[in-house]
């Protein structure tokens, strides 16, 4: 069948234009905020962390980073290791990097401490492990947590390969005291799964983390690493960096300078 | 009918039982649902006050999925001011008695929403109360 | 049972629901030892519906788990069960697949286990939840690439398929007639999905970088391997329990049959555990011998579950050379007590030493240890009890319709 230029150029032009009114059509209609599609435009923006822990470790009894995070966000202080809640913490670094200790590691060096918190793992297993969505990997990277939806299987718990994660095992609420909740951020309820979230309520509006915010000496950089010219690209780049468990796969991004 | 003078009644009376909940309010002047108190500073909402009434629930939850699953914080207007999607930072702003404005309506429809397990009241309103 | 001439099909009708509220009837006449059975359940089954409403109102804080170990007492029955459920395949393959007649009076006994063990699982599930009104969460967002979502598809398909399959067949041999023909393929797919629900639960735990007890390929033939150990031991007991307390006899030769199958089962089970032992070993790697050390040994001063995973082994062997000997001894005393051996042997190992092993160490090298407290403890008994008051209730059924139809 023979069909000419004119006729082909109209067609298809037909067909383009229809499939693209069909596409905004059905966006519009599905309720999507198409600024927001935009927005996100993902391979821009990849949430990182670097840690000096030298810097961190020449303060022992410093703890403004935990507490500006948990009071920032409502995490209840409970003293039964048990049940405690924490989203930033402080550990020994021969329990955070067993595998670069060795015995004639001096005891001071071992059980110098290391902050740690959610890796944000790029491959991260809780978020594959999540029968119902309750978190997810946001596309700047940041593995979110939606506790309406979390139904408290703490399937998430026992995928997460660095015990990132807390579980309400009761009401917060009866732990936190009035004075205490800081009302423009919700508090959780008893039975839902909770974590760091690169205090994604800040960074969504042009703000810092909490903790890099809180610390004086300049221990925690934060920034984005899929830019080439961010502070923090830089540093990674010319710098030994460490991070937990690299072998498994889950791609932390939260790099240690020891 | 057989037995049909015990059989009749019966039913009457089981009727008048079964449609206890319809008669009982309105015969004692309690079927109006005592309307909100309304003392807000700003004369304008995010949205009317008729959608308000039977969606603000509705409106909630797109809200929620906008802000966290989408990643969407930007802002609604309530006339002329723009407004976080948030219900402790936004309605309850305004809307800042819990007791005269949510609870009203909610307890006289025995509706028991989780909402404020996590979300906060403001200042005013958890002193008001 | 037809007096001649053509029946409308209201008659049908009529006597079709005849037939099967006549069935669940059988449910509600019993001698005493029946309702005495039923009555102890129920006792058994009371603290633990108070406790649970405690733990809906306070929050799982009433139970002994911790940051550390966020899974213990429930998931793990709930692992155990699902392998007890999955276990009546291996009655379903020797009477449907190789016509092994033997089994013909065992089969249904085997489907009926099956039914109550997922329901079981079903409720373990439930109580372990966090937030369980949520549960819907599970089927309104479907997450494919969750294992946890495929276990609960997998598990509800199941338990429909074993009550259809079983209560058809049941319903049939009432009436006396012969089973339907389109239960056929449901009887053939069971085969498969038996083997699937507990190879996707031996999934939930193989698949999680983080815990390197459960990051074996070897779990899930370990997995299936001590169920067809436990899962059969438990119907023949249930069997020999029938064959006292009732007039119904399954048959001492299909349950010695049984029995034969249970001690491959188990071999190969033992035989996988000290394969784990090799590895973990042999290799000296920490991360691959932590968890044993801790399960069998003890890891910085921390002990509880040692005698507990030793007393599992002892069990396992003990209870293998007792079914060996009641084959030469022929000896039904000996057959009960080898099996009740083989059974707590990998409730032990599956139930308490597996899913708590997993935690151990944590990921920073620390042990925090796990026992149950009282309420969750009561919780557990009282699912326990509704399982077996479901199972007394289905075999009730059975062995009624098979005296009243002179088996």
């Amino acid at each position: 069948m023979q069909i000419n230029r004119k006729e082909f150029l109209k067609k298809a032009g037909i067909a383009g234009a229809s499939l693209i009114a069909g596409g905004v059509l059905y966006s519009l209609f599905k309720g999507d905020d198409i600024i927001t599609a935009v927005v996100e435009s993902s391979a821009q923006t990849k949430w990182a962390m670097l840690i000096d822990v030298k810097k961190c470790a020449g303060k022992p009894d410093c703890s403004a980073c935990m507490t500006a995070c948990h009071k920032g966000h409502n995490v209840p202080a409970i003293d039964d290791i048990r049940r405690e809640i924490k989203w930033i913490w402080k550990a020994d670094f021969g329990n955070v990097f067993p595998e670069h200790t060795s015995e004639y590691m001096d005891v001071a060096v071992r059980s110098q401490k290391v902050i740690v918190a959610c890796n944000q793992c790029d491959n991260p297993p809780c978020v594959r492990v999540c029968p119902v969505g309750a978190t997810w990997k946001r596309a700047d990277g940041i593995v979110m947590m939606d506790h309406h939806r979390c139904i408290g299987c703490r399937y998430c718990m026992a995928a997460c390969p660095y015990g990132s994660r807390s579980f309400n095992w009761k009401d917060p609420r009866k732990i936190l005291s009035g004075n205490d909740i800081r009302v423009e951020y919700p508090v959780r309820t008893k039975g839902v799964v909770e974590k760091c979230n690169f205090c994604a309520e800040r960074i969504d509006v042009g703000e810092m983390p909490l903790c890099v915010e809180a610390c004086s000496e300049g221990a925690i950089l934060f920034g984005n690493v899929a830019d080439p010219e961010s502070d923090i690209r830089r540093a990674l780049a010319g710098k030994y960096v460490l991070r937990r468990k690299a072998e498994l796969g889950t791609n932390p991004e939260i790099y240690y300078l020891v | 009918m057989y037995d049909g003078t015990k059989i009749i009644p019966g039913i009457l009376l089981f009727m008048i039982v079964l449609s206890f909940p319809v008669w009982y309010d309105r015969l004692n002047g309690s079927a109006v649902i005592p309307a909100p108190e309304v003392k807000t500073e700003s004369k304008y909402c995010v949205m009317p006050k008729g959608y308000m009434r039977s969606n603000h629930m509705v409106l909630l939850d797109e809200w929620r999925d906008s802000v966290i699953r989408d990643g969407d914080r930007s802002k609604v207007f309530a006339g002329i001011i723009k407004y976080d999607k948030s219900l402790s930072n936004s309605c309850m702003k305004c809307h800042n008695n819990k007791k005269n404005f949510c609870d009203r309506c909610h307890e006289r429809l025995s509706v028991n929403p989780t909402c404020w397990d996590c979300h906060n009241l403001p200042e005013e309103a958890a002193h008001a109360n | 049972m037809f007096s001649g001439g053509k029946l409308s099909s209201e008659q049908i009708l009529k006597y079709i629901i005849w037939y099967e509220d006549s069935m669940l009837e059988k449910i509600l006449t019993g001698k005493r030892q029946y309702w005495l059975l039923l009555g102890c359940l129920l006792v058994l089954m009371a603290p633990g519906l108070f406790f649970y409403t405690r733990q809906i109102l306070d929050g799982l804080v009433i139970t002994g788990l911790s940051r550390d170990v966020s899974w213990g007492l429930y998931i793990s029955q709930f692992t155990f069960l699902v392998g007890v459920a999955a276990s009546a395949v291996v009655v379903v393959i020797p009477y449907y697949l190789h016509d092994v007649k033997q089994f013909g009076r065992i089969v249904i006994l085997g489907e009926f286990l099956a039914v109550s063990a997922v329901v079981m699982c079903l409720l373990f599930i439930f109580a372990d939840m966090g937030q369980p009104f949520r549960i819907f969460n599970v089927l309104l967002y479907p997450s494919p690439h969750s294992l946890m979502f495929w276990d609960t598809v997998a598990l509800l398909g199941y338990l429909v398929l074993n009550i259809i399959i079983a209560w058809t067949a049941l319903s049939a041999e009432y009436k006396g007639i012969p089973v339907p023909q389109w239960t056929k393929p449901l009887i053939y797919l069971s085969i498969p999905w038996a083997i699937s629900i507990h190879t996707v639960t031996a999934f939930l735990y193989a698949g999680l970088p983080g815990r390197p007890l459960w990051l074996a390929s070897i779990l899930g033939a370990r997995f299936i391997a001590s169920a067809f150990a436990s899962g059969p031991s438990l119907l023949i007991i249930l069997c020999l329990i029938v064959r006292k307390f009732t007039a119904f006899d399954p048959g001492i030769a299909a349950l010695k049959s049984l029995a034969k199958i249970v001690v491959y089962a188990l071999v190969i089970n033992l035989f996988f555990i000290a394969l784990e032992f090799f590895t973990a070993y042999y290799s000296g790697i920490p991360s691959h011998h932590h968890a044993l050390d801790y399960l069998f040994f003890g890891l910085d001063g921390k002990s509880s579950l040692v005698w507990f995973m030793r007393i599992s082994i002892v069990l396992g062997v003990a209870g293998l050379g007792g079914l060996l000997l009641q084959m030469k001894m022929n000896n039904t005393m000996l057959l009960l007590i080898s099996l009740v051996a083989v059974f707590l042997s990998v409730w032990l190992d599956k139930g308490l030493g597996l899913v708590v092993g997993g935690f151990v160490p944590t990921p920073f090298e620390t042990v925090t240890e796990y026992i149950p407290t009282l309420p969750e403890s009561a919780i557990a008994v009282s699912i326990f009890a509704i399982g077996f008051m479901l199972l007394t209730a289905l075999y009730k059924m059975v062995i009624s319709i098979r005296i009243s139809n002179g088996n």
